[in-house]
């Protein structure tokens, strides 16, 4: 016989976080994956899902600076805390980051799947490292899938980035949560 | 006309809104759309005695749960089989909802609608389903052999048998000086996009129209099989493709189980109704390609020419056979390659597997026709103790030898005729670049230094542009907008530049002026879609004449307007003017208002135009015969038949013999699709492409078990090759204009993909000595083959 | 819609049902019962089509079937000594069905037509649904009695949990439930009761059938 334990909606948890400089909140159950949050509840849909299970980290984002995947992030695990999704990259005025720039130069994208990811991982490499080697972006990269690409030119956008971030501003672009500068030793691993 | 455009490494358009995470796919919209999940198979081969969805009713936020019972008319027959085929003697095709029995984990039994795909999903796990396991057939082997069916009432699990001949080749190869018999084989991998499928579909009551959006190959593909299946009439189906995060083939099936039942259930419900699969749903349920084992028998003479080829070999079609035998026709034609072949004979079976369906995924049959072809010449080579580049030399066809018609019928059902190229050229090109000649001293010196080093070289012909056509429309609007529409659909090949830079040349307008729009069915209804390798040369024809009809009804009206002769115009920056006499024009903007007789003046543009409106002739009606209002045209190009790419890779690698792993040290690409439209994209096309050669010959496999489990349905055991393993290839191109089309131009799409896995076989063999005559290999698997190695080269038991 | 489960339940629990005021408060959701005024019984279509008012039940309940929730009225009318006839509509559809069982009372077969949200449920859950009420009513009935009201002391179906699908009741009928004892149809013969299915099969089948049984075991 089956069983007839019901299956009530869960319970509400209200989470509150700044997203690209602005406080949000929403109420969702315990369960929620931040992505989803951030897609759904926030219509934030920049970042995108490719595999729910943390290998193509095309979900991730800057949560207080540091690149996480947001589908293996519960929603609200992250109460509280600031995040940088791919919308918060371009300028104030509107204008793309020398980061987006770059990929649109250098043909480093194409179907734009795994781009926001890719992008937000870029960002924060050159705000840890505004003139990475070859070996660093490797490391930097080396977890993002693309299926598109062969990630030649993404490897060449991030080094075009990195020109055109040494060019515009005096200091390293990057993520604006981030309260340190490029030269933070604050856990972050040295470069080889 | 000088081209502006056309050939220029042009920034693309799409890239505004990716960059900003502002493109709109699948899952991007519908927010407050009901969600589907499926309850899908855990059994390879079973029959379903019953279903109970008892369990479910308890779950809040439940809509609803359907099975085969509740699929009403046609959604209740199997679904469509797309590319019949006089020799297909036994197709068959799963029904939307399985009916009694499943013939693939993965296969769809039910589907649940909830409030949202959590809650589906709690749902589907309470959903008990009474299997009647029956005993499975995984791989070739076991489908020959036949001791169980597939289905019960397909004998020998056969789907097709085909042989197709140039010649005599039995004979010829009797009559050679020499003969080699080798088996080859190529295990099954899958397209894996990024993004999986999505399903979103909305019925909109008011105006009576099925609204669907999903991540498709094909939206006019979609729009007929939702139609037919659901008994719409044509007008009354809107389909729309989004943003797609790649399809690399297997989007281009139609309709997919979720493509129709989607729209029915949204239609059912009088909702909107969204389904986005997960990845373990894309590995057990969106199709597969690439299994397939070869037997070979080539007889040559002494200089390694070769005389005769027969091939014998058996495909892997999966649980159905929707797409027909395209897939190992393509092997079948595609396999004699850039070779001057007389006789060749190809015979193939398509065998059912309890599987997931096989459909083309990128290279479409054609990896493995190359890997057979290229493996044995360089059999041939090594049995001659000949250099592997000259043998190939000596059997290339000619410059002067087109067209070249091999007398065999091609995937499109046309003839197969090669119509232009060079392959000597290709082949000294690839030679020099990755440093063919001088390579045994390079090997000499790394072997100094305990490394391993091999040269492999692989070449390849690909027919591309495949018919039977596409459409393009364009339409000046008079705001000075150039509005560009194809059917066909785009997943990240940056059609909407490259589209718009052959009408911004053509018109003689600004490409900033040009919006091209793909993909929906409501903007371009006929069309067939993007594979093959054919949407540059299809749509890009279709919308260059277009764009050339507009033209010459542009400088009709404009020369009617200045009093000038229509052979002294010419349009620049969007303005039709007087040769020589810049001053004297009217823009296009002005020339569409004009166009239309029925001028309201509802902006400065139409009050402009006005001053160039010649007094009406009473004797003539305002739109004559065979003319039209508006500024716009709609044209199609069809080909007589594909038209022929080609290209050669190279590959030095270096194997650790410790570890039997692969680095591939360089990696060289010569190409010839004719003339370029855009480089930068045709380059990250090639280079995509090389990722997943490298890929498929290196990591990529499905493994399943012999109970018919995928074992590996996740990232973390598919092995999609991150940024480490993709080496950077060094690209030249060729460009031999293709004489079949306006523009000549050829396909692109797969190039890069096609002959990775035999252009590296051939370089670890070189390296280390091991036939090697199977791919994938990986690491441990090259290191049991050099631990057993013999003097020969081969492997246990000679 | 065609669906068929096994049955089986104990003689207090078909006792039970014979009392109106216990099978009202057993069905939850359920607005009221009322007998049938003698209006014309079931026309034409069917075997044995029910005759007059006399085991015509009229049924108003609130229904909850997956999210289909909402009021509805109808009628249950006996076809033959095996089956009744269940008609009416509301907010969750229309529904057109005939409960039969099999002679040993072990098997029930629903069939007929259901219009409106509840039959885009689908099947599964539709039978599931029906079989769940069946079963859960039964269950409810074997307990022991409560003196008060029926129907309107019975609480509101839960959420995904199913409630009776409304007894089609003629439009406008209410009242309370009342058992007529006068019915001596010469024609009935002893049997185990027949068990009454989801909704509004459920009340007034019971009801129906329940009385006679009553009556007959009284003779």
């Amino acid at each position: 016989m089956s069983e007839h334990a019901p299956l009530t909606a869960a319970d509400l948890h209200e989470v509150v976080v700044t997203v690209n400089g602005v406080a949000r909140a929403a109420r969702v159950p315990a369960r929620r994956l931040l992505s989803d949050l951030l897609r759904h509840e926030l219509r934030l849909t920049g970042t995108h899902v490719g595999c729910e299970h943390g290998v193509c980290g095309a979900c991730t984002v800057l949560l207080d600076g540091e690149p996480v995947r947001s589908c293996l992030t519960f929603a609200v695990m992250v109460d509280g805390a600031r995040i940088t999704t791919v919308e918060g990259l371009a300028g104030a005025d509107g204008e793309l980051g020398p980061v987006q720039r770059a990929f649109r130069e250098c043909h480093g994208l194409q179907c734009g799947f795994c781009t926001p990811g890719f992008l937000l991982l870029a960002t924060d490499l050159l705000a840890r490292r505004p003139d990475p080697t070859d070996d660093e972006i490797a490391d930097a990269l080396g977890g993002n899938l693309c299926r598109c690409t062969g990630y030649v030119n993404i490897v060449r956008s991030v080094r075009r980035a990195a020109a055109l971030a040494a060019a515009s501003t005096p200091g390293a672009p990057g993520d604006p949560d981030r309260r340190d500068g490029p030269d933070a030793t604050d856990g972050a691993e040295e470069a080889p | 006309m000088t081209t502006r455009w056309f050939g220029e490494k042009v920034e693309r358009r799409e890239d505004e809104r990716l960059l900003r995470g502002a493109g709109r796919f699948l899952d991007d919209a519908g927010h407050d759309a009901l969600a589907v999940a499926f309850v899908r198979s855990p059994h390879a081969h079973a029959r379903i005695r019953g279903i109970d969805a008892g369990a479910a009713l308890d779950v809040e936020g439940l809509v609803a749960v359907y099975t085969w019972d509740d699929l009403p008319g046609r959604l209740a027959d199997p679904l469509p089989l797309l590319i019949p085929h006089p020799d297909l003697t036994h197709p068959r095709t799963q029904h939307a909802l399985a009916r009694g029995e499943v013939n693939h984990v993965g296969e769809a039994v039910a589907m649940v609608v909830a409030v949202d795909r959590y809650v589906a999903e709690d749902a589907a796990d309470r959903v008990v389903v009474d299997y009647e396991p029956l005993p499975p057939v995984v791989g070739i082997d076991a489908a020959r052999s036949a001791e169980h069916l597939v289905h019960a009432d397909v004998p020998g699990n056969v789907a097709a048998v085909t042989t197709q001949e140039l010649g005599d080749a039995r004979a010829a190869i009797a009559a050679a000086p020499r003969v080699l018999e080798l088996d080859l084989a190529m295990e099954r991998s899958l397209s894996s996009p990024l993004e999986g499928r999505g399903v979103h579909a909305r019925w909109d009551a008011d105006d009576g129209r099925l609204r669907v959006r999903t991540s498709t190959q094909t939206s006019t593909g979609v729009r007929a099989a939702v139609a037919n299946i659901l008994g719409l009439p044509d007008v009354a189906v809107e389909v729309v493709t989004p943003d797609v995060g790649g399809g690399f083939g297997t989007k281009v099936v139609h309709p997919y189980p979720e493509e129709v039942l989607v729209p029915w259930a949204a239609r059912l419900l009088g909702r909107e109704v969204k389904w986005v699969e997960d990845r373990f749903e894309h590995f057990v349920s969106a199709t597969h390609e690439r299994g397939q084992q070869h037997h070979v028998r080539v007889g040559f003479d002494d200089d390694g020419t070769i005389l005769g080829l027969q091939v014998e070999f058996w495909h892997d079609t999966g649980a159905y056979a929707p797409y027909g035998i395209v897939l190992p026709i393509i092997t079948a034609t595609q396999l004699p390659g850039p070779y001057r072949h007389r006789h060749y004979r190809v015979t193939f079976t398509s065998l059912y597997t309890n599987t997931v369906t096989c459909t083309p995924y990128r290279g479409a049959g054609r990896p493995q026709g190359c890997f057979v072809m290229e493996r044995t010449i360089d059999r041939i080579a090594e049995h001659l103790g000949l250099d592997r580049a000259e043998v190939r030399a000596r059997n290339l066809i000619g410059p002067d030898e087109f067209p070249y018609d091999f007398g065999m019928t091609f995937q499109d059902g046309r003839p197969l005729i090669y119509d232009s190229g060079d392959y000597p050229a290709l082949l000294a090109r690839v030679r020099e670049l990755v440093g063919w000649d001088g390579f045994a001293a390079e090997r000499e010196a790394a072997a100094g230094e305990g490394r391993l080093l091999g040269i492999g070289l692989a070449c390849y012909v690909e027919g591309t542009g495949v018919g039977p056509y596409e459409g393009g429309h364009v339409h000046v609007e008079t705001n000075g907008r150039v509005m560009v529409a194809t059917g066909l659909t785009s997943q990240g090949q940056g059609h909407e530049t490259v589209f718009a830079q052959i009408v911004a040349d053509e018109l003689g307008v600004d490409m900033a002026d040009v919006y091209v729009t793909t993909g929906d069915t409501r903007r371009f209804p006929y069309a067939v879609g993007t594979y093959a390798s054919r949407a540059a040369v299809m749509s890009g024809n279709a919308v260059a004449l277009a764009a050339r009809a507009v033209r010459a009804k542009a400088i009709r009206i404009a020369a009617d307007a200045l009093e000038a002769a229509a052979e002294d115009l010419d349009i620049e920056g969007g303005v039709v003017h007087v040769r020589g006499t810049p001053t004297r024009g009217i823009p296009l903007s002005q020339v569409a208002v004009l166009s239309n007789p029925l001028r309201y003046s509802f902006s400065k543009e139409a009050q402009a135009a006005t001053q160039f409106a010649a007094p009406a002739d009473p004797d003539v009606p305002p739109v004559s015969d065979g003319d039209e209002p508006g500024l716009e045209a709609r044209e199609y190009y069809s080909p007589v038949r594909s038209t022929f790419a080609a290209g050669m890779h190279a590959a030095v690698v270096a194997v650790d013999p410790d570890t039997g792993a692969v680095d591939v040290v360089r990696y060289a690409v010569v190409h010839d699709c004719g003339p370029l439209v855009n480089p930068m994209l045709v380059e990250g096309q090639i280079q995509g492409g090389v990722a997943q050669g490298v890929a498929g010959a290196l990591y990529e496999r499905m493994a399943y078990d012999d109970a018919g489990n995928l074992c590996n349905a996740s990232f973390m055991d598919f092995l999609m090759p991150y940024l480490s393993e993709v080496p950077t290839p060094t690209i030249a191109h060729l460009e031999t204009p293709s004489p079949l089309n306006p523009l000549g131009i050829k396909g692109a799409g797969e190039a890069g993909v096609i002959p990775g896995s035999a252009c590296l076989a051939a370089a670890i063999e070189d390296a280390v000595g091991v036939r090697i005559d199977r791919m994938p290999i990986s690491p441990p698997e090259l290191w049991a083959a050099l631990a057993v190695r013999q003097p020969d080269g081969s492997g246990a038991g000679g | 819609m065609k669906a068929s489960f096994p049955v089986d339940a104990p003689p207090e629990a078909w006792a039970a049902m014979a009392d109106p005021n216990r099978l009202a408060a057993a069905l939850p959701g359920c607005r009221s019962v009322t007998r049938g005024d003698g209006g014309g019984g079931g026309a034409g279509d069917g075997a044995g089509a029910g005759r007059t008012g006399v085991g015509t039940m009229h049924v108003v309940t609130e229904v909850a079937v997956a999210s289909v929730r909402g009021l509805w009225a109808g009628t249950v009318a006996r076809i033959d000594a095996d089956a009744v006839r269940v008609q009416g509509s509301g907010v969750p559809g229309t529904v057109d069905l005939v409960v039969r069982a099999d002679p040993d009372r072990t098997v029930v077969t629903v069939e007929g037509t259901v219009e409106g949200p509840l039959a885009t449920v689908g099947s599964s859950v539709l039978a599931a649904a029906l079989r769940r009420t069946a079963e859960d009513l039964l269950a409810a009935a074997a307990a022991p009695a409560e003196p008060g009201l029926p129907a309107a002391s019975a609480a509101p179906a839960g959420p995904g949990l199913p409630a009776a699908a409304a007894v089609p009741a003629g439009p406008g009928t209410t009242g309370n439930l009342t058992v007529d004892v006068a019915d001596t149809r010469p024609d009935l013969r002893r049997r185990r009761r027949l068990l009454v299915l989801a909704g509004a099969l459920v009340i007034g089948g019971a009801a129906a059938l329940g009385r006679r049984l009553v009556r007959r075991g009284a003779v």
